[in-house]
């Protein structure tokens, strides 16, 4: 049961996030403020026409790899931005998010929540194709697959750019055949490619439980009946691990009064307990 | 105490981020940052066969 002043509070928080994702998607596409040398912690192509900032994961690519210095300038962002906002970036300015989040909303009666295992897939990609891949072939492989270059740059540049359209081949279908299905997939499911694709979310994730800004629960006021869980694009049950990994800190959960984001510096490390498959409830119906 | 060294712990871990970023842009790591992003990556777009 919700009561009205916890729902008032959860409709201010839907729509001051809608506002800092909006603002996100904006700031991401701003061209003429040429900050390309700011490497901006979220999934944004800078390859796309209208992109403000370098690419985290791109310019990691092309350090480690092509580039061949040791990005400290990239990782020290990160590492700032992380000890910040942990994965709060994610759900709260990601423009490729965003998109997820608004196509989760067509109303569609078969949703449902991939299982947990699939969270463990963005790991995978953040060492395979992200690091170890462009180290050994000196080119930025993850950008290969990557739907977001595929969206932001992939479908703008050959309209824009005719002399690009004879280069289209195998390459391009590829991505074009990851970009549909992630499409279709967060239709059907929240954050498929948050959820088991990112990379970035992937190293963000590490500081989920030690970062300034963080999602806690009052241990005295949860009942543990699971109210937040159903909400969460995650399918996280946070009561059971504050600071899990996965969490974006987008506050779904806030229909539980218990739940509250926390600013300050931290003085512990969160959660920690390891959830079971029951409670990570991807059997549960997400609610719209 | 436990929680206050946990709090300084955190702080010297940001003030050793900050510090690698300067550290980087002094290398001027920002600039093969730049110099990279203003290329159009055919990677990204997908082009090659």
């Amino acid at each position: 049961m919700v009561s009205r002043r916890v729902q008032s509070y959860q409709n201010k928080i839907a729509k001051l996030r809608a506002f800092s994702q909006t603002l996100g998607l904006v700031l991401t596409n701003l061209y003429y403020l040429h900050l390309r040398w700011l490497p901006f912690p979220v999934m944004n192509c800078y390859a796309c026409p209208l992109a403000t900032f370098a690419c985290p994961i791109g310019s990691l690519q092309f350090a480690i790899g092509a580039g061949g210095f040791f990005p400290f300038y990239l990782l020290g962002i990160i590492l700032f931005s992380g000890l910040l906002f942990g994965r709060i970036t994610c759900g709260w300015l990601c423009p490729f998010g965003f998109i997820q989040d608004l196509l989760y909303k067509i109303p569609l009666k078969k949703k449902f929540r991939l299982p947990a295992f699939v969270s463990y897939g963005k790991y995978l990609f953040l060492l395979v194709f992200v690091l170890f891949l462009p180290i050994l072939l000196h080119d930025p492989i993850f950008c290969k697959i990557c739907p977001v270059g595929t969206m932001e740059a992939g479908i703008p540049w050959p309209i824009l750019e005719p002399s690009f359209r004879a280069l289209l081949g195998w390459l391009y279908a590829l991505k074009l055949t990851i970009l549909v299905g992630i499409v279709i997939l967060a239709i059907f499911t929240p954050r498929p490619f948050c959820k088991g694709m990112c990379p970035l979310g992937a190293l963000l994730s590490f500081f989920n439980r030690f970062s300034f800004l963080r999602v806690q629960v009052k241990e005295e006021a949860c009942k543990k009946c699971a109210l937040c869980a159903e909400p969460c694009p995650q399918g996280l049950m946070i009561y059971e691990d504050e600071g899990h990994p996965d969490c974006i800190g987008c506050m779904e959960c806030k229909v539980c009064p218990a739940v509250e984001m926390k600013a300050g510096i931290p003085d512990r490390l969160l959660g920690g307990k390891k959830q079971s498959k029951t409670e990570r409830i991807s059997d549960i119906q997400p609610k719209l | 105490m436990r929680k206050s060294l946990f709090r300084s712990l955190w702080f010297i871990l940001l003030v050793i981020a900050l510090s690698i970023v300067v550290f980087g842009a002094k290398r001027g790591e920002w600039k093969k940052i730049k110099t990279n992003a203003e290329y159009i990556c055919t990677s990204c777009i997908g082009l090659g066969k």
